[in-house]
C-alpha cells in the first residue's frame, strides 16, 4: 500500500517535472539550458555523490567559488536562515542556446542533514518572507525533503539565495540527535558545458579536429559556422561550430589538431562548499552556565577565605 | 579512627609523610602564574578519567571507529559530555602546558640545581603533544585521517632512515588499520605509562628541591 502510494507520488512528481520542462520550453524557447536542475533531479537519486561531489559539477565544468552563511548553532524547532552567495561580475554576458548573448542565471542546491527541512510559510518572520519572495525553493525529490533546490533564477537579483530552514526536534524525531551536523551546498551561475546525454553545449571552446590549412569559413547566423580544412594530403574536412561564438582563426591560417577555433565563451561556473552546524540542547547550555557560576563562586570564596586567614595570621604575629 | 591510624603508623610511619607535607609552606613570591603546572596535572587527571570511560565504547578498527564515536556522542548516556570534556580538556592541557613552560623559563626555574626537573618537563611536553597527535586521529574521521597521513609522513624528509621510520610509524607503507592500532596503543597504553613515570620524577624532584627562588 505504502509502496504504491510512493510510486504514485513519484509518478505525479515525474509529471510535474515534465510539465515544468514543457512550460519552460514554451515560455523560454531559447534557453533550453535553464532546465538543468531538473535534469539532475531526473538522473540522480541523491545530488551528493559518495565522494562528496555535488552532481551539478558533472555538467557545469568550470569552477567558481560560492559561499555559505549559516548560524553556528540552533535550537530544536527553530526556524533559521542559511544564505548561499553566488557572486559574479554582472557586466558579463553569456552565450545562450540560440547563439545570442544574455544575462546569467543562478541556481543552488542545499543538502541538509536528515530531519531538517524547508520551513513552512506560516512560521516565517515578515523579514524572511520578503527575502525569499523572489525565489521558489523545492525539495529535491519527494523522498529527500532535506535537500533543497533553487533555480534557475535571474542572476542579477539573486546573487544571494536565502533558505528558511526548520530544525528538527530530537524529542519527537528519533532519527536526529543533538549533534554537530554538516551542511553541503552547491551554487552555479551560467550555463553548463555538457547536456545530460553527453553532448557538448555551445557554451564551450571549440577545438580543431584536424591539422591543415583553413580553406573556407562559411558564417551562418542560424545553423552555425562551417570551417573547411585541407590537410597536407589534400583531403578536405569540415567542422561545424555553433553560431554566436567568436572565431580565433581566419581564412588560409595553418592550424594544428586541438588548436582552439573559438574563444572560450563561458563566464559562469559551479562551486561547492560546506559548513558545520550544531543542533544544540538548551538544557546543556543551562547546565554549563550553572557549572561556570558554581566554579566562579568557589574560586571567589577560596580567595575570600584566604584573605581572612592572612588577617588572622597577621594578627597573631603582632602578639 | 585512632586505631586505624595507629595500625598504619606502626607499619608505614605515616606521621613522617604527613609532617613532610604539612611542614612545607608556599613562599611569598609565588603568585597565580605558579598555578599553571598544577592545572596541567588537573587536566591530565581529567583526561585519564574521561579517556578511561571512553574505552568502554570506542572500537579501534577503521570500519567501526567513526561509528562507535558517533554512537558514543548520540546514544550513550552522557557520552557527549565525557567526549566533549576529553576533547576540550586536551586543548586546555596543551595551552596550560605552554603557559607553564613560559612561567618556568621567565622566572629562571630551569637553572641549577633544577636542570633535571626542566629536562623531564621537556620530555613531558613531548609526550603531551604526542597524546594530542595520536588522539586526534582516533575517531578516524576526515580531519583525523588526513592529519594522521600528514603527520606520519613527515619523517620521510630525513635521508636514509626516513622511509623505514615512516613505515614503523604507520605499521605499513600506507596509512591503514595498522596505523590506527598503533595510535590507539600509544594513546591508551604506552604514552600514559611514560607520562606517569616522567611525572613522578618531575614531582619528586620538585618536592626535594622546593619551589625556585624569587627573581
Amino acid at each position: 500500500m505504502r509502496k504504491e502510494c510512493r510510486r504514485k507520488i513519484g509518478k505525479s512528481f515525474d509529471f510535474l517535472v515534465l510539465a515544468s520542462i514543457a512550460i519552460q520550453q514554451l515560455v523560454l524557447p531559447a534557453s533550453r539550458a535553464n532546465a538543468f536542475p531538473i535534469y539532475a533531479q531526473q538522473a540522480y537519486k541523491n545530488p551528493r555523490e559518495a565522494n562528496g561531489r555535488i552532481v551539478c559539477a558533472n555538467c557545469h565544468l568550470a569552477a567558481k567559488t560560492v559561499e555559505l552563511e549559516a548560524p553556528q548553532s540552533i535550537l530544536p524547532d527553530q526556524v533559521f536562515e542559511t544564505t548561499v552567495k553566488i557572486p559574479y561580475d554582472t557586466s558579463k554576458k553569456q552565450i545562450l542556446g540560440s547563439g545570442k548573448k544574455g544575462g546569467l542565471n543562478v541556481g543552488a542546491v542545499l543538502v541538509l542533514p536528515e530531519g531538517f527541512k524547508l520551513a513552512p510559510k506560516d512560521k516565517l518572520s515578515a523579514e524572511l518572507k520578503s527575502k525569499i519572495a523572489s525565489v521558489y525553493i523545492t525539495p529535491y525529490s519527494p523522498t529527500l525533503e532535506n535537500i533543497l533546490v533553487v533555480g534557475p533564477v535571474a542572476g542579477e537579483k539573486n546573487q544571494e539565495i536565502h533558505f528558511p530552514i526548520l530544525a528538527p526536534n530530537p524529542e519527537t524525531d528519533k532519527r536526529v540527535h543533538f549533534f554537530k551536523y554538516p551542511l553541503y551546498v552547491g551554487g552555479n551561475r551560467g550555463r553548463g558545458q555538457v547536456y545530460p546525454d553527453g553532448q557538448k553545449t555551445n557554451n564551450n571552446q571549440y577545438l580543431s579536429s584536424v591539422s591543415g590549412k583553413v580553406v573556407n569559413i562559411e558564417i551562418n547566423e542560424k545553423t552555425g559556422t562551417k570551417v573547411s580544412v585541407q590537410d597536407t594530403n589534400g583531403n578536405n574536412s569540415e567542422q561545424l561550430i555553433p553560431a554566436g561564438l567568436d572565431l580565433l582563426i581566419s581564412k588560409s591560417d595553418i592550424i594544428r589538431v586541438d588548436q582552439p577555433l573559438t574563444a572560450d565563451p563561458n563566464v559562469g561556473g559551479f562551486g561547492q562548499t560546506d559548513k558545520e552546524i550544531v543542533l544544540q540542547n538548551p538544557t546543556r547550555i543551562y547546565g554549563y552556565v550553572a557549572f561556570a557560576f558554581v566554579t566562579m563562586l568557589t574560586q571567589v570564596l577560596l580567595v575570600v577565605k584566604k584573605k581572612q586567614f592572612e588577617k588572622v595570621q597577621a594578627a597573631e604575629m603582632n602578639f | 579512627m585512632g586505631k586505624v591510624y595507629d595500625w598504619f603508623e606502626e607499619r608505614l610511619e605515616i606521621q613522617a609523610i604527613a609532617d613532610d607535607i604539612t611542614s612545607k609552606y608556599v613562599p611569598p613570591h609565588v603568585n597565580i602564574f605558579y598555578c599553571f603546572g598544577g592545572i596541567v596535572l588537573t587536566c591530565f587527571l581529567v583526561q585519564v578519567a574521561t579517556g578511561f570511560a571512553m574505552t568502554f565504547y570506542y572500537r579501534p578498527t577503521v570500519t567501526e571507529a567513526f561509528a562507535s564515536v558517533e554512537y558514543l556522542m548520540t546514544d550513550v548516556n552522557f557520552g557527549w559530555l565525557i567526549r566533549s570534556i576529553h576533547r576540550w580538556s586536551a586543548s586546555m592541557m596543551v595551552m596550560m602546558m605552554v603557559l607553564h613552560v613560559f612561567r618556568v623559563y621567565l622566572t629562571g626555574g630551569f637553572k641549577k640545581p633544577r636542570e633535571l626537573t626542566w629536562t623531564t618537563g621537556v620530555l613531558l611536553s613531548v609526550v603531551t603533544v604526542s597524546f594530542g597527535v595520536t588522539g586526534y586521529s582516533l575517531p578516524w574521521d576526515q580531519v583525523g585521517y588526513w592529519a594522521c597521513k600528514i603527520v606520519t609522513g613527515v619523517p620521510e624528509a630525513i635521508p636514509v632512515i626516513g622511509s623505514p621510520l615512516v613505515e614503523l610509524l604507520r605499521g605499513g607503507v600506507s596509512v591503514g588499520q595498522g596505523t590506527l592500532t598503533r595510535f590507539y596503543s600509544l594513546h591508551t597504553f604506552v604514552l600514559p605509562l611514560i607520562a606517569a613515570v616522567l611525572m613522578l620524577m618531575h614531582f619528586l624532584m620538585i618536592r626535594k628541591q622546593g619551589i625556585s627562588g624569587p627573581l
